[in-house]
């Protein structure tokens, strides 16, 4: 079946279910959450439904872990043992109502923002490096009042977007856009990794290079361009030294245990005392402060050890199936552009799960990188709920009911 | 509005199908299956790592996480009568340096200090000169012993400077507060805490507490957990060894006693202070001594307290004993008289007086008053030979005494035979020589004369307080009465007679009534009578007996040596003191009316 074909099975099917339920009805009728929505629940795409109730699931049992690999942290350091789930609730609780404004703004209107988006993103990461605090020896945080903006983390959406916009008409677009956007994102990178931020920086190299491989540009360039950017990538790692020691430590560990060593194996121990079915929920020895950034970037370590070799196998074929989904609606989609949007917000979820999970459990060099909707950190959950509200959106438009201009006028 | 849009949209269409054609879907699925490689290789990975690598790590994981905590073997401390402290133990710490791994807190990884860097850190807490510690350091890597015998205090100075490569060891060191004063029953714990005398020797399992190697896990903060802990670990128990011996009076003695062993000459002194009740011993000092604390600098020998291992012949010490004796049998009467011609000859043997002098007819007062050897010999020959031995041997003289002091042995006497077949042998025991006794044995002997001829047991533990059940019962229960209390009645008054008549400089006291028998017994040696052992014995207070005080100074070398010249003025230093220490209260008409209307 070729896409195309997909897509007028799709309206069809969606619009027979139209003709039967929204249009008899009137508008009035319906709850106020329906007025609310976008489109329909019951036209709804059954991706989106399924999507955002693995999204709903996801967010709860995220909080459920956070706040087992937190409490002791938190009682500790807090006083207050639901101290970081609180906080984290309240950043849920305003995440999802972006969810909501994310899915109630067309792709097309994103797409227009993006551009301005991204720049005001790079300005603001520019500032990091002058204006930023400094918390364990980077600068990433910019603090407004009592909220404390991560902008590596908000401009993630935009990359998405904006990439999707370039690769999108990649044909189309004249050199020297070609040359301005990419330079851009080019500067982006090296902002982030200034902070130094290797882990979002790697994550947005890499998405980069996905959307384009997504987007149909030739293989030849592409792998030209992953070369270079190994190169580049090889060349910042020995001339830093901090990430030279990152890396030789993640080759041996065991080297120097107490030191460059201590991180990776506190993780590894962690992992391996889960077993095949773990200590049981809460009952993780490492979250007592042998692992280090337990409720962000190894509270994957936590969980393993908590539910053992059962639950990582559980929340990886979950990532598999979230990766799944975004498949489906990349298919669906109408056009280049949502396609892109699709295909580029499901990679990056589960693309910084992998990584997360990847530094846990020893397979990737120790950098930081908070899990989606399970690691602490407001900055990361907004992103990640934005990400994902894009990835509904394009599933809701891959209905053809909404965000085309026509569909608009038919409806109206 | 909408025609602007309608516009733009047509435009847009009629641009993009020449020069756009759809994203082909194997892209997009190529995308999925990159992903989903990377998160079949994690399964992989974490495959490896929870099912095949888990229970390695996880080991290592709770070896990381459990700490093991040796018991460092800690003792119970010992406490006199009074809870002064006699033996504890104190937690020092000894200093290992390992100069391959010296680093400040703070140095980044790889920054090796050198020895000189940490030797100016250290020798402030330490004392020692930075040289010094550079010197010991010397050029070795690791496991050199800087310092030892640090105490608390300065363990935590030197933690405190946070410098990485030292180590610090505790350990425990048993400490004798007192010195010398008890050394000779409380013993010591040599360099690896085995104990090698007196009551550290004997009650060695008891004291030292069972404590278990303790595992626990913990968080990396210091919390223990609760998981998997054996039942009992942290039982432990705060009991004392109690002493009955009372320090002050015990210094007062060895101090008294020092300076009579000095002033005569003499090897060696013992004074014991035993409650006649009870048999408790309220001092046992003996010189010469040693320091618990510094035991190698002084001759093994002295390690074993003399006074309950090696024997001497009481001499007049025993006579009021024997007197008790004949009168429990009958053989005397109270009012009797014996007369004594200054000497008497006893199976070809003349046996004479101490000064060779003739005292006449006197009363059984008068000759334990002039110690007379003959009245003796003649008061103890109406006795039978054979009952006199069954006597001796009824009082024990050759068995082992029940007592929890380390190494007690028993006394010599003849043997049955020889006793009844050589009359010289009753003869001379009359006076109490040819026979041997500890001074240990001596005091329980009197003590029987004391309590009203009960047989008590000498003992310097109370047992392990807090715990009553094991304190040492009331001896007298079982005991069976060896004399009438009518006879040590008597005796008691005839040896009150002998204090009485006593000049100045003696133990007579103002105001209490205090029994006494002066010794003066010549010591064979492989045979020959070479030198004297001078006691003397104390009971006090005649109307209610409490203490018996025994002293024996062992081979003074001056001419007058007699158990009056030399163990006495030790005696009455010592019942000065009891006096005042135990509140024994004076024995004026007053309290005498007082104490019969209550």
């Amino acid at each position: 079946m070729r896409s195309q074909d997909i897509n007028n099975f799709n309206s069809s099917r969606v619009l027979e279910k139209t003709s039967n339920s929204l249009f008899v009805k009137n508008i009035d009728e319906q709850p106020f959450f329906q007025r609310l929505l976008p489109l329909p629940w019951e036209i709804w795409p059954s991706e989106a439904r399924l999507l955002l109730a693995l999204l709903g699931f996801w967010s709860i049992s995220g909080l459920f872990i956070l706040g087992s690999a937190s409490w002791w942290v938190a009682n500790k350091e807090m006083g207050d043992g639901i101290y970081f789930v609180k906080r984290q609730l309240i950043w849920l609780l305003a995440s999802w109502s972006f969810v909501w404004v994310t899915i109630s703004i067309s792709l097309r209107k994103w797409l227009k923002v993006s551009k301005i988006c991204l720049i005001i993103c790079l300005f603001l990461i520019a500032s990091t490096l002058i204006y930023g605090s400094t918390i364990n020896g980077s600068s990433r945080w910019l603090i407004i009042g009592p909220i404390r903006l991560q902008p590596s983390e908000l401009v993630k959406p935009f990359v998405i977007l904006q990439a999707a916009n370039l690769f999108g008409q990649w044909k189309r677009v004249k050199a020297d856009q070609k040359v301005f956007w990419l330079g851009l994102f080019g500067v982006l990178i090296l902002l982030i990794l200034k902070q130094p931020n290797l882990s979002t920086a790697a994550l947005i190299g890499m998405l980069l290079w996905l959307m384009a491989v997504a987007s149909g540009i030739r293989f030849r360039s592409l792998l030209s361009t992953a070369f270079l950017g190994i190169t580049l990538g090889a060349s910042s790692i020995l001339i830093n030294d901090y990430q030279k020691l990152r890396v030789i430590s993640f080759l041996n560990p065991w080297e120097d245990p107490e030191g460059n060593g201590y991180q990776l194996i506190q993780s590894l121990l962690a992992i391996g005392s889960g077993g095949l079915f773990g200590e049981g929920y809460g009952l993780s020895t490492q979250k007592l402060l042998y692992l280090p950034f337990l409720s962000t970037d190894f509270i994957f370590a936590v969980f393993a050890e908590e539910f053992g070799f059962a639950g990582s196998l559980m929340l990886i074929i979950f990532f598999i199936l979230i990766a799944f989904l975004g498949l489906r609606i990349c298919l669906r989609c109408r056009n280049n552009y949502s396609k892109l949007i699709a295909s580029g917000c499901s990679t990056l979820l589960v693309g910084q799960a992998i990584m997360h999970l990847a530094v846990a459990s020893g397979s990737m060099p120790t950098t930081g990188l908070p899990l989606p909707l399970i690691s602490y950190g407001g900055n990361s959950l907004l992103s990640s709920l934005i990400i994902s509200g894009l990835l509904i959106r394009c599933s809701l438009e891959s209905t053809g009911l909404i965000g085309g201009l026509s569909i608009k006028k038919k409806l109206s | 509005m909408v025609r602007n849009s309608r516009e733009f949209f047509r435009k847009r269409k009629r641009q993009r199908i020449p020069s756009l054609s759809p994203i082909p879907s194997y892209r997009l699925k190529l995308i999925f299956a990159i992903l989903c490689a990377a998160l079949l290789g994690l399964i992989g990975r974490m495959a490896w790592l929870q099912l095949f690598e888990g229970s390695y790590l996880e080991t290592r994981a709770r070896n990381f996480q459990t700490k093991r905590i040796e018991p460092l073997g800690a003792r119970r401390s010992i406490v006199d009568r009074k809870g002064r402290l006699v033996a504890l133990d104190e937690k020092r710490f000894r200093l290992y340096a390992h100069p391959k791994q010296f680093k400040f807190s703070g140095d980044s990884s790889g920054v090796i200090r050198k020895p000189v860097e940490v030797a100016r850190r250290l020798s402030v807490p330490l004392s020692i000169p930075t040289y010094k510690i550079v010197d010991i350091l010397g050029g070795q890597d690791s496991g050199v012993k800087l310092a030892e015998n640090l105490p608390s205090a300065v363990a935590s100075e030197v933690r405190r400077l946070r410098i990485n490569g030292l180590d610090l060891e505790p350990y425990l060191q048993r400490v004798y507060p007192q010195g010398d004063l008890f050394a000779n029953v409380v013993g010591f714990l040599d360099y690896d805490r085995n104990p090698q005398a007196g009551l550290e020797l004997s009650l060695n399992k008891r004291l030292s507490r069972r404590e278990k190697v303790r595992k626990l896990r913990y968080g990396r903060d210091g919390t223990p957990l609760p998981n998997d802990v054996e039942p009992g670990v942290f039982y432990e128990d705060d009991l004392n060894l109690e002493l009955t011996l009372d320090a002050r009076l015990q210094e007062v003695a060895i101090n008294a006693l020092r300076k009579q062993t000095k002033e005569w000459k003499a090897d060696k002194a013992v004074a014991i202070v035993m409650n006649a009740e009870n048999g408790e011993i309220v001092t046992l000092a003996s010189t010469p001594t040693y320091n618990p604390n510094r035991y190698w600098d002084y001759s093994p020998a002295l390690y074993k307290e003399w006074s309950v291992q090696e024997l001497f012949e009481p001499g007049s010490t025993f006579k009021p004993i024997n007197l008790a004796l004949a009168l429990q049998e009958g053989v005397i009467q109270p009012e009797d008289s014996v007369y004594d011609p200054g000497s008497v000859n006893v199976g070809g043997w003349s046996l004479g007086n101490w000064d060779k002098k003739p005292n006449g007819l006197i009363d059984f007062a008068k000759v334990l008053q002039v110690s007379s050897n003959v009245g003796m010999v003649k008061i103890m020959q109406k006795l039978s030979p054979s009952r006199h031995w069954e006597w001796l041997e009824k009082l024990g003289v050759n068995e082992k005494p029940k007592t929890d002091l380390l190494g007690a042995v028993s006394g010599q006497l003849k043997s049955r035979e020889l006793f009844i077949n050589q009359p010289i042998e009753q003869a001379v025991a009359s006076y109490g020589q040819g026979f041997s006794i500890t001074p240990l044995k001596l005091a329980q002997l009197h003590a029987l004369i004391a309590n009203g001829g009960k047989v008590v047991k000498p003992h310097i533990t109370k047992g392990f307080n807090l715990n009553k059940a094991l304190r040492s019962q009331g001896n007298l229960k079982n005991s069976n009465r060896l004399f009438s209390p009518e006879v040590t009645h008597q005796v008691l008054r005839w040896m009150e007679s002998v204090v009485e008549n006593y000049g100045e400089n003696s133990v007579k006291t103002e105001n209490y009534r205090i029994g006494g028998k002066t010794g003066t017994a010549d010591q064979s040696k492989n045979g020959i009578y070479s030198s004297k052992i001078c006691s003397f014995v104390a009971i006090l207070p005649i109307q209610s007996p409490r203490f018996v005080v025994v002293v024996a100074i062992d081979g003074p070398k001056k001419p007058y040596a007699y158990g009056s010249t030399v163990a006495m003025p030790v005696a009455k230093k010592i019942i000065e003191s009891l006096i005042v220490l135990e509140k024994i209260p004076p024995a004026t008409k007053n309290n005498v009316l007082l104490s019969s209307k209550s």
